[in-house]
This record gives C-alpha cells, structure tokens and sequence, in this order.
C-alpha cells in the first residue's frame, strides 16, 4: 500500500502553488504545465481539487500501457514511469479515473506524482494546509 | 535578451489590418523601466500624440506582466493594463489579480501592445506563442463570465485565462472595467477603450518555462521570507486573509468611511449590515490569486431576500463603501447583488457607486428632474432602483447613458451646480478613503496620475509608521508630501515588477532590499536599491510627462469642493477639513521630492538625471 499526497478541497483556496513548487522541484523553472499536481477549477467563482497521483493498488494506466512503461513497486507501492521505455502515445493519460497522469510538454513523456522521494514539495508549500502527505491504500 | 524571469517578447497586434508581430523586449529597455508598468509608460508616451481621442482609433493599450510574475513568489500575479483613459483623459492604468498576468508568460509573452480599431467584433487568442484574431460576433453582448466561458470552450482549452470586457465596455461606458475571471482591472474606464476597439477579449494558454537567475537562493529566500514570515505578520489575521469586507468596521470606528456621497465619514445609524459579521453569514469559501499565500478574496452567496443565491467573489471595501455607505444602502446581501451586476456588466464598482451617489444627490437638490429619469425613484437607500439604474448605465439607456459619462462630464452637462456633487479628481470618481481626515491621502487624490485612485500614493495613516518618517497624526499636512513621494515611488517600482500592493503588508510600503532581492534573484540583473528606486522615480516622473503633455500643471491638482468647504460633521474626527493652504503645502513638498518646479512640472535636469532627456 502506498503513501500519497491527499487533497483536501474545502480548505483549497486555487493558489497553485502547489503546481509551481512541483515543476521547481523536478525541472528546476516555473510552469503549470510541467507539474505532476494539477489544480482543477470548476466555475469562475472556483470550487477547485487537486487532481494528483494516488497510487493506485490496480493502476489502470498500467494496465493501458502497451509498452509496459508504468510499473508499481510491491514494496512502496509506487507507480512510476520508466521515461526510457515511454513513447508518450498518451493511452495512460486516458485510462487514469483522477486525471493524474499527464505528458510533459517538452519530453513527451507521461509523467504522474513521484512524490518527490518521500518528501512532497507541494505538500510542504501549501499554506492553506489543502495537502497532505499520507492515507494508505486508494482505488 | 537573456530569458530569466522575462520571456523576452512583445506582441504587437495591429486590430485595423488584422496583423500581429512579435518584438524583442531589450536588456537596455528591462533595466530602465523592469517592464509591465514602465514598459507601458515609455510605449505610450513616445507613441501617442497629446490630444489624441482616447476611444478613437489612435489610443494603444498595454497588457503586461511584470518580470517576477509567474514564478512562486507570493503577491506578485497583477495583470496590468495601460491607455488613454476616455474618463480622465490622461495615462490611465489599472491592475487585476488572479490568473491572466502569469498565463501570458507561460504564453510566451511579458506584454501584449493593442493598436487601430477592427471593423468587425473579435477576440484575439494567444497559444504557446501562436497569434490569432478570431471572431467574436457570436459573443459581443453577453456578459464577463458567459463570454470567457465561450471562449474557453472554443479554444478547448479549460485552463485558459482570458481578459475580458462585458456590455458595458461594448457600450463605451467610461467607467467600464475588464475583467480577467472574476478580477477586475477597473479603474479609469479601460474597458471602454477595449469596446472602441471591437476587442471582446484576449485569451491566452502555454506550457513555456518562466526561468528564474538563482533558482538555489530563490528557495532560500523562500524559506526565510514570506513563507517564514506570514504567521504573525498580521497577515493572517487581517484583510489580506479575510478580505478587505473586514474594512467597513474598522474605517467605521475610525470615523474616515465615505458615507451619503461624502457628506458624512460615518454610518452609525445602519452601517453594522455592511461589516464583515454580515458578510460572514454568505462566505462560501476563501480563494486566493496565483502563487499567493494571503486569501483576500472570499466567495459570498446571498444567503436570503429577494437576491438569494447570487453568488460573487467579493464584495470587496471599495465596492462596500461605493454601492453601500455613498448611497446609503445597509443592505450586504443587495452590494453583493450589485457586485455581481458590475462583474458581469463590465463595470468598475467605484465609479458605478459614486455616479449612483451624484445622481442622487442631484435628484435629492432637483438637478436631475421627474422627466430625466422615467419612474425611476433614485433616492438615497432605494436599492432597487440602484439595480436598474446599474443596467441602464451599462446598456446607455434612458438616465443610465447620461450617468454612463461618469460624474464630472455628467455634471457639465447637467450644469446648474451639479458639479458640487460630483465626488472625482481629474475625472476619477474617489475610492473610500478620506481626503479631509487623512491629508495624505488627500494629496494623493490631488496629484494622482490617475486623479483620485488609492494606487498611486496610498493611505498609511491610521497608524504610525517609521518606515514612512510618519508620527500618526492623521489631519496635519506638513510632512504628507514627503512620505507620498516615498510611497509613489514605491507604488510605481512594484508596479513595473508586478506586485499586488497588498504586499506592503510583508515588505513595507518604501522601496527596501527586500525589493531588491526578488527581483535580482528572478532576473540576475544585478540592481542596487538606489537603482529601483531611480526606477520607480524615473516611471512616475514619465507618467506625470504624459499629463503635463495633456495640459495638466499645479492648477489641476485639485480636489472637489465639497471637502474644502465642508468639514466632517460627526465622529472622531468631527471637523477636519481640507484647506487650500493645507493643499499647497502638500504640492510644494510632494513636487519638490520629485524633483518637479513649483507648477509640478518636472525640470529639465531632472530629466536628464531620469534618462529621460529626449522624451
């Protein structure tokens, strides 16, 4: 059973920081586009959630997968993408139910939450406290 | 240029030929004006004749995002717009928070710069640095929100951001606002020129990298500065997380809140339904602009009356203040109606408020007659005809198109002594801060670029303030001018950097290292304080060029009547009252710390200190 980084809507005020501390994390420059956290924002009076990887026990982009890029460790329960083997035809980013998978728009790559080694950054970043590092066990 | 912190490009978009092009943005040009703001002045003032007709075809805007917009800087997402302003005649600008500022960046560009006039509605669609004028004829006439809807779901995009304007704009109201959301960039009627040019909206997406020079001391910076800093700064507790609906009570208690169209600065009798414990009863929830930690906005639904359910982002004070106290309307539930009303028309909120309070007060002394307005009983308090009087002003029908000209052009065509009424400065309707209990305040209003806007200098008055050389002492004049040319300067720096003011609650309201820092550890351009602040100096002396240039000296920075001949007639500051005297103290030590000659005209050397010899 995994970790994951839990969002919790009502106390979300859209700021997306969380999206900008990701793509500082993993690119090292500021942009949405290259987050693994993804704020989604339903009206223009912004009733948001954060749609993020929740690592699943039965991942279905896994399952989507037809170059077996995605794997879930047995230990930690992470899935991650094997960046090599991705030919970012996208079939993941269809089959995800939390619309938590994306492709990086420079690499092409799918790329979801890697959480961050253990110590999400978004998570730490979020003043209003919408995020958390923990729950075990999801979908 | 070297891309960090700026995206290096202008687009140039020329609405009569139908044509874009992209421009360099140059080191030479970052390092004199930083962008956004001074980038907006030295376009318009080298590109627009004086005298110019502000909704003709010859007006340019200026839609920028400053250098440190878009990173994770907090209290720096402003979406800043720029032109001739059809309301005062002058350089105008106005800023909004939330989201568009940073998708133009992520779009490829630090500014977009409008020219000519299209013969036909359309909107203009920036993709990942892709330009295209499209159509907009399916969406001219509908509101703020149904439009950005539209547009968003036609560019199958959901997370586009758009600035847009509404019927009002459309209709050349000249206090029309535009709107990036449910933010406004209101003031000064920039929506109107939008309306002249056939531009329903600009919408913009991208997936560029906005870079930052030191990505290692930006984290650092992080750690010990705004995030560190926040619990206990006060910001946790005050209006930059509440929202500024907080401000009613206090301004209430301090006796300094615009009230029956400034003929008082109380409201004791009613005002308590227009304090944030009212407010309370419709929160929903708290937002917050890109990148920012404070969580002003609030969303309010109107829990009961005959508005029930209306939902808006807001009210905010000045909104409060305008459609509330000005026009004597207690009512929460009715300002968040309006609110709404003006969001989705396209309108700014102060100017709606303070034209409804003229009007009224016109009514009230027989100005405005029985046949001008229709059935309309446009009495103080009379919230339902406030309603539709909002709609006829942005529609321009019957007395709304008269009150559509705003309050000094309004009072010149009425004549018979309207004037007195009408509460602006240089055409601008006044926000809700005091000019006799707060003389800097009161100076701010008088020299404005804008003409009476709480942006330029600000009002810092209510308590004591070192930074500032301020003792507390809020009806004396000696010593205002000083400090508000600390704060213009300020003001104007943070505004070429993109700053939301509010920021001034972290880092204070006079140009500091802490300025500095930012902006060197996002651009690497390796400024001095002395050197911000000559910028700051330099954008605030070309704003006032271009205003000098349209016939503005000492003789125009003035204020309404009423605040000299009228004191305050109750509460704790019962009495005070401008003088002329007081005035020109003021102006001579605000020109003087800018370097401007006794007629607030700048002096030549001191333009050749600015750079600015040639302009």
């Amino acid at each position: 059973m995994a970790r994951f980084v839990r969002s919790y809507p009502e106390r979300c005020t859209g700021c997306r920081v969380c999206e900008l501390a990701c793509s500082m994390a993993h690119d090292g420059v500021f942009n949405p586009e290259k987050a693994r956290i993804t704020i989604h924002t339903r009206s223009l009076e912004r009733m948001e959630r954060a749609l993020v990887c929740v690592h699943c026990d039965k991942p279905r982009c896994m399952d989507a997968c037809p170059v077996d890029a995605i794997s879930k460790d047995p230990t930690s329960g992470l899935v991650s993408v094997d960046g090599e083997a991705c030919t970012g035809c996208g079939e993941c980013v269809e089959a995800c139910p939390f619309d938590a998978m994306k492709l990086h728009p420079e690499t092409g790559k799918a790329i979801n939450c890697d959480l961050c080694g253990g110590d999400p950054l978004c998570v730490s970043y979020c003043r209003p406290g919408a995020l958390e590092f923990g729950g075990t066990g999801h979908g | 240029m070297g891309k960090k912190g700026y995206m290096g490009k202008i687009l140039r978009v020329d609405l009569t030929a139908g044509s874009t092009e992209v421009e360099e943005l140059s080191d030479e040009l970052a390092r004199k004006f930083v962008g956004a703001n001074g980038l907006a002045i030295h376009t318009l003032y080298r590109e627009l004749r004086p005298g110019i007709d502000p909704l003709g075809k010859e007006n340019k805007m200026v839609f920028a995002a400053g250098p440190l917009v878009g990173t994770i800087l907090p209290f720096i997402s402003r979406t800043y717009v720029a032109a001739k302003s059809p309301l005062t005649g002058l350089f105008a600008d106005a800023t909004a928070g939330g989201f568009w500022a940073p998708e133009l960046k992520y779009a490829g560009y630090d500014a977009v710069v409008i020219e000519g006039v299209s013969d036909r509605p359309v909107y203009l669609w920036i993709n990942d640095g892709k330009a295209e004028i499209r159509e907009a004829g399916h969406i001219w006439g509908k509101k703020t929100g149904e439009a950005q809807e539209v547009i968003h779901r036609e560019v199958g995009q959901r997370r586009a951001q758009s600035v847009c304007i509404g019927p009002a704009g459309e209709n050349l109201v000249r206090y029309a606002g535009i709107l990036a959301g449910v933010h406004a960039a209101a003031r000064c009627g920039l929506g109107a020129v939008m309306g002249s040019k056939r531009l329903k909206a600009i919408t913009v997406k991208g997936s560029q990298d906005v870079e930052v020079a030191d990505m290692e001391g930006l984290k650092e910076w992080l750690e010990r500065n705004p995030y560190a800093r926040f619990p206990g700064s006060g910001l946790d507790k005050g209006y930059s997380s509440r929202g500024t609906v907080m401000l009613p009570e206090l301004f209430q208690n301090f006796g300094l809140w615009g009230t029956d169209n400034w003929r008082r600065e109380t409201y004791d009798e009613s005002g308590e339904g227009l304090f944030h414990s009212t407010w309370l009863k419709g929160e929903v929830k708290r937002n917050s602009c890109f990148a920012c930690i404070a969580t002003c906005p609030g969303v309010y639904r109107v829990p009961d009356g005959p508005y029930k359910a209306t939902v808006t982002e807001g009210p905010e004070y000045e909104t409060v203040y305008a459609l509330g106290s000005m026009c004597l309307n207690p009512d929460m539930r009715a300002v968040a109606k309006m609110d709404r009303m003006c969001d989705d028309y396209g309108l700014d909120t102060i100017s709606t408020g303070v034209t409804l309070a003229f009007a009224m007060e016109c009514v009230e002394k027989g100005i405005i007659t029985r046949d001008q307005l229709h059935g309309l009983d446009l009495r103080f308090g009379n919230v339902e005809a406030m309603v539709q009087t909002i709609e006829k002003i942005a529609l321009r029908e019957g007395i709304g198109d008269l009150l559509a000209e705003g309050t000094r052009i309004a009072a010149r065509k009425l004549d018979r002594g309207a004037e007195y009424f009408a509460i602006n400065t240089k055409g601008l309707e006044h926000p809700g801060h005091s000019t006799r209990g707060t003389k800097g305040m009161g100076l701010g209003f008088a020299v404005g670029t804008r003409g009476a806007h709480h942006h330029d200098g600000r009002d810092f008055e209510y308590a004591p303030n070192p930074l500032i050389d301020y003792d507390g002492d809020r009806e004396r004049a000696r010593g205002k001018g000083v400090m508000q040319g600390i704060i213009t300067r300020w003001t104007a720096a943070a505004d070429c950097m993109g700053f939301c003011h509010f920021a001034e609650k972290l880092y204070g309201n006079r140009l500091q290292q802490e300025h500095v820092d930012m902006l060197n550890l996002v651009t690497g351009l390796g400024f001095t304080l002395d050197e911000l602040i000559g910028v700051g100096e330099r954008v605030y002396t070309l704003e006032r060029l271009f205003q000098v240039r349209e016939g503005i000296d000492r003789s125009k920075d003035r204020l309404p009547e009423r605040f000299f001949r009228e004191a305050i007639p109750g509460g704790p500051h019962k009495g005070a009252i401008m003088t002329r005297e007081e005035l020109d103290l003021m102006l001579d030590e605000f020109y003087e710390s800018h370097g401007w000659d006794r007629r607030g005209i700048p002096t030549p050397e001191r333009l050749k200190e600015l750079g600015l010899d040639g302009y």
